[in-house]
Order: C-alpha cells, then sequence, then structure tokens
C-alpha cells in the first residue's frame, strides 16, 4: 500500500485518523496509541507479511536491553 | 549497550549486505558461494538507526524511562516506516505521552492534508514524469556510451530532479499524515538545491540522516575536535558509512567517498579561504552555487548508475569527452536553431524518440526554476508549525523568490481538492519512492 494510491488516501487514512480520534475520546492516550500501533504493523503488512516478525523482534530486543542497561545503572 | 546495538547493526547487516558480501567481496579472495541473498525488510534501515539513537541515549542518560507501547509506536509508526525522516525519541516521546483526542482538530487534519497534497503533486506530477527520462539512460535503455554532453547532462538532471521531488515529497506525505494525528515529525528537506557549499548541502538535504549521522557517528569519532588529520579521517568515514548504509554496492561506496572528498574540500577550502584569502576575493554566491550543483549532480550519476562502469560514461558525456549534439527535435520545431546551428558546428541526431528532446528539457527547467525560487513546503506553511525543527531552518535570502503562504481558505482549499484530483487520476502503480531500496 503505497501513499499514493487511491485504497491509502480513501480508505486507509481517513479510516485511522477518524477511529484513532473516536478511541481517543472514549478511552483516551494509550488506547489510541495502542491503536496507531496496530494500525501501523497492519500497514507494514500490508507491504509484506512476512517482515512483520523482523521488525517485532528487532524491537522486542532493544526494549529490553533498554530495560537491562537503565537496571544496570540503577544499581550500579 | 553494546550488544544491543550490535544485534541492530547485525539485522541491518545481515539483510543489507549478505547478497553483496557474497557476490562482491567473495570472489575477490576467490570464493564463490551460491546462496540466494534474502530481501530486505521495508525501511530496515529507518527503524535501526531510530533503535541505535534510542539505546545510546539511555546509555550516556539513565533519564529515559518509557513504555513499550510508546516505544513500539515510536519504531512503527506508519508515516514515518517506509522511508524517514529517521525519528528521534527525543522529539517523539514527549508528543506520545500528551496524546489528547484535542490532537485530531480540523485544524490539524486540514494542515496535514494540505501538506500531504502539495507532498503527493511533488511526487506523481514532477518526480514521476522526471523518471521516466531519467530511467532512459540509467536503465540501460540508450547505451551509455553513446551519451553526448547534452543528453548526459539532460538525463543527469532529470535523476537529480526525479529524486529530490520524490525524496522530499515522501517526506512532506509523512510530515502531512502525522500531521492528521497531531503529531509532529522532523522536516527532511530544505531546498538542497539552493546550497551554495556542500556543507551547507548536507544541512538541507535528508536532514535526519545527517543529524543521525553527526549525533551518532561523527562526534563519537571526535568530531573537528582531534585535530586537523583526525577531522579529515572522521569526515570522510562519516560520509563513508552514510553511502554505504544507503545500499551494498561499489556504486554507494564510490558515492559516499566522493561527498566525503567534496566535504574535505569544503571545510580546508573554508579554512584557507578565513585566513588568507578573505579580503582580496570577493564572495562569489552564484558561482560557489553552480560549483555546489555540478559535483552534487555528476555524484548522484554515481548514485543511481548500475555499475560504476556505467557512471563513469556519463560522467564522460556529461565532460564533453563524448562530442556535443542537438536532439533532432530542436531544430525541427525552431527553424533559426539550424543556422546557429550550423554556425557552431553544432551537428543534430536522434538518440532517442524523446530524450533530450524539448518536453524533457523543459521539464528540467521547471524544476530547477521550482527549485530555486520557489520556498520549501516549510515556508509556504510558515505559522502554523510544519514540522517539529522548523524553527531552526531559517530562510535564506536568494536573488529572486516567491512567497507562498497557506492559509486556510477557500482558495487553498480549492486549488488542493484540484491538485488532488489530478493525482489521483494520474495514479501510476508501478512507480515506486526511490527511497524504500534504502
Amino acid at each position: 500500500m503505497l501513499f499514493y494510491s487511491i485504497e491509502f488516501i480513501l480508505l486507509y487514512l481517513p479510516l485511522v485518523v477518524i477511529t484513532t480520534r473516536w478511541v481517543a475520546s472514549r478511552w483516551g492516550r494509550e488506547a489510541s496509541i495502542s491503536l496507531l500501533s496496530v494500525a501501523s504493523i497492519l500497514f507494514y503488512a500490508f507491504w509484506n507479511v512476512y517482515d512483520v516478525p523482523i521488525i517485532l523482534s528487532s524491537m522486542l530486543i532493544t526494549f529490553v536491553t533498554g530495560i537491562i542497561l537503565t537496571g544496570q545503572k540503577y544499581r550500579g | 549497550m553494546i550488544l544491543g546495538i550490535a544485534v541492530n547493526l547485525l539485522i541491518l547487516g545481515y539483510y543489507k549486505y549478505f547478497g553483496f558480501a557474497i557476490n562482491e567481496i567473495l570472489p575477490i579472495f576467490s570464493f564463490h558461494i551460491n546462496i540466494v541473498p534474502p530481501s530486505f525488510p521495508l525501511g530496515v534501515s529507518f527503524f535501526t538507526f531510530t533503535q541505535i539513537a534510542y539505546l545510546v541515549d539511555i546509555y550516556k542518560s539513565d533519564q529515559l524511562r518509557h513504555k513499550l507501547l510508546d516505544f513500539s509506536l515510536l519504531i512503527t509508526f506508519f508515516p514515518h516506516l517506509a522511508a524517514g525522516p529517521i525519528l528521534h525519541h527525543k522529539e517523539m516521546m514527549p508528543q506520545f505521552a500528551r496524546f489528547h483526542k484535542r490532537f485530531i482538530s480540523t485544524r490539524n487534519i486540514s494542515i496535514g492534508l494540505s501538506i500531504f497534497i502539495v507532498g503527493l503533486s511533488k511526487k506523481v506530477l514532477l518526480a514521476d514524469s522526471l523518471g521516466e527520462y531519467a530511467d532512459l539512460i540509467f536503465d540501460n535503455k540508450i547505451d551509455s556510451h553513446d551519451l553526448d554532453f547534452i543528453s548526459a547532462w539532460s538525463g543527469a538532471l532529470a535523476y537529480s530532479f526525479q529524486l529530490y521531488f520524490d525524496f522530499s515529497g515522501y517526506s512532506d506525505m509523512a510530515i502531512g499524515i502525522a500531521r492528521m494525528v497531531g503529531i509532529h515529525v522532523p522536516i527532511n528537506f530544505f531546498s538542497p538545491y539552493k546550497s551554495a557549499s556542500i556543507i551547507e548541502f548536507w544541512r538541507r538535504w535528508h536532514i535526519s540522516l545527517s543529524r543521525f549521522l553527526r549525533m551518532y557517528l561523527y562526534i563519537p569519532l571526535g568530531g573537528s575536535k582531534l585535530g586537523p588529520t583526525r577531522h579529515i579521517i572522521n569526515l570522510f568515514l562519516t560520509m563513508l558509512l552514510g553511502g554505504i548504509w544507503h545500499g551494498a554496492g561499489w556504486t554507494f561506496i564510490l558515492w559516499g567517498s566522493m561527498h566525503g572528498v567534496f566535504l574535505i574540500i569544503n571545510h580546508l577550502w573554508q579554512k584557507f579561504r578565513t585566513k588568507y584569502v578573505a579580503e582580496i576575493l570577493p564572495r562569489a554566491k552564484t558561482l560557489a552555487w553552480l560549483l555546489t550543483f555540478c559535483v552534487v549532480v555528476v555524484a548522484w550519476v554515481v548514485f543511481r548508475a548500475e555499475t560504476v562502469g556505467d557512471s563513469m560514461n556519463i560522467i564522460k558525456g556529461m565532460f564533453g569527452l563524448n562530442g556535443f549534439y542537438l536532439h533532432v527535435g530542436w531544430v525541427e520545431r525552431f527553424e533559426s536553431l539550424r543556422q546557429l546551428c550550423d554556425f557552431l558546428g553544432l551537428s543534430t541526431r536522434d538518440i532517442s524518440s524523446t530524450h533530450g528532446g524539448l518536453k524533457h528539457v523543459g521539464l528540467i527547467l521547471v524544476s530547477l526554476t521550482i527549485c530555486l525560487i520557489f520556498p520549501t513546503t516549510q515556508q509556504i506553511f510558515d505559522g502554523y508549525q510544519c514540522g517539529i525543527n522548523s524553527e531552526q531552518l531559517k530562510p535564506q535570502k536568494s536573488l529572486i523568490s516567491v512567497s507562498i503562504k497557506w492559509p486556510p481558505n477557500i482558495f487553498w482549499s480549492l486549488l488542493m481538492s484540484a491538485l488532488l484530483l489530478i493525482c489521483l487520476s494520474r495514479n501510476n502503480t508501478n512507480s515506486e519512492f526511490l527511497y524504500w531500496q534504502f
């Protein structure tokens, strides 16, 4: 799905904006951030489903490393 | 930290450089292996850089405490996912933390949509039309041995403008989409072809990449603080790695090295100038611009060409070593040109029905005018805070400039709707963003 494809401009984008707004006013910040993340991963999956595990695992490894790093700092 | 960065670089390295290593490096040591290289995931270069910046900063200060939720949006946020701008957690996280339904307001949606349409037009109307001409010489539809001065330059210029409109159009679209949900992302382009030096060029071209390379590579290497020799080495290394980041291949290595050398010359010249000749020599801004523009275009040829050999053929043509010819269409259109050609001893020929013809050159002239005279997207949306770093980018005085300002009114909304309709109707699903391959 490309930024200038019709399905992106007329379907995906308005849908994401409207649902995020609706979720934000109903359930607040965390729910809307989750929605945007899920929408983003869906967007990525449209391009290539098999790449989704790669980006997710890379992200998790980085985040866990970050937690370990701050943990070490607090101890030391 | 080292481990975390190593894992990130490993992923990047595996997907981007594995194929290159097997096919190009090993044969040097007379090794041959037949493995199909993995196709690399979309946007891997961009999100690994965001992650590396995050890890380095977390290592340097323990102030950073983020939730997994916000972090996952930082990495996957769809406007930037495919081709940047490279997001920085310090700019994005506070916005995610404040996220509120007010972020999605009519004001933000109309600003965002307008920025998006400006970017869309750059991509669909300008970049794609230019691309047809650029592909002619770079995809060997015309034999590159045969390129004369005018065809070589018109091909190289077509690509230079195509790349600019494509990538800056993409960045504008990303800024616009993010803005529609109330998020500001960094500006990535600031009229780079107006630059009067290579140093300036890199402050205006792909700003988020330059910033990353400066903060996480050039400065840790010591920047300019460890004496002149180290300064030169650091500049060169930074640009070389910047080149390799764009892809595995000799052309990218050469392109990075070229820019490294340009930057070194630029820095040395600056020092020399302020020390010895600043008083005698007048500032020749037009000349400086012309020189900068020409070397940038020559470097783009290397960047785009399939092989180093191809790029050398085209550059040979650009230096006039393959002769000078005029496209036959010009003489047919303007009879008076025939006499001028005879007078100058310029022969005409027809290497391809369109390349170097009227429409091609016209398109290049339009692009040049837009690049030099028109304001940047950020200037058009001045007062509506286009990107997160818009305050740092000060507009520069130029000889002639057109001032265009966007206010939300009937005229602009009609103009934008018209542009959107034109773009949608010209929709060409065969074309992709050039920067997706990096």
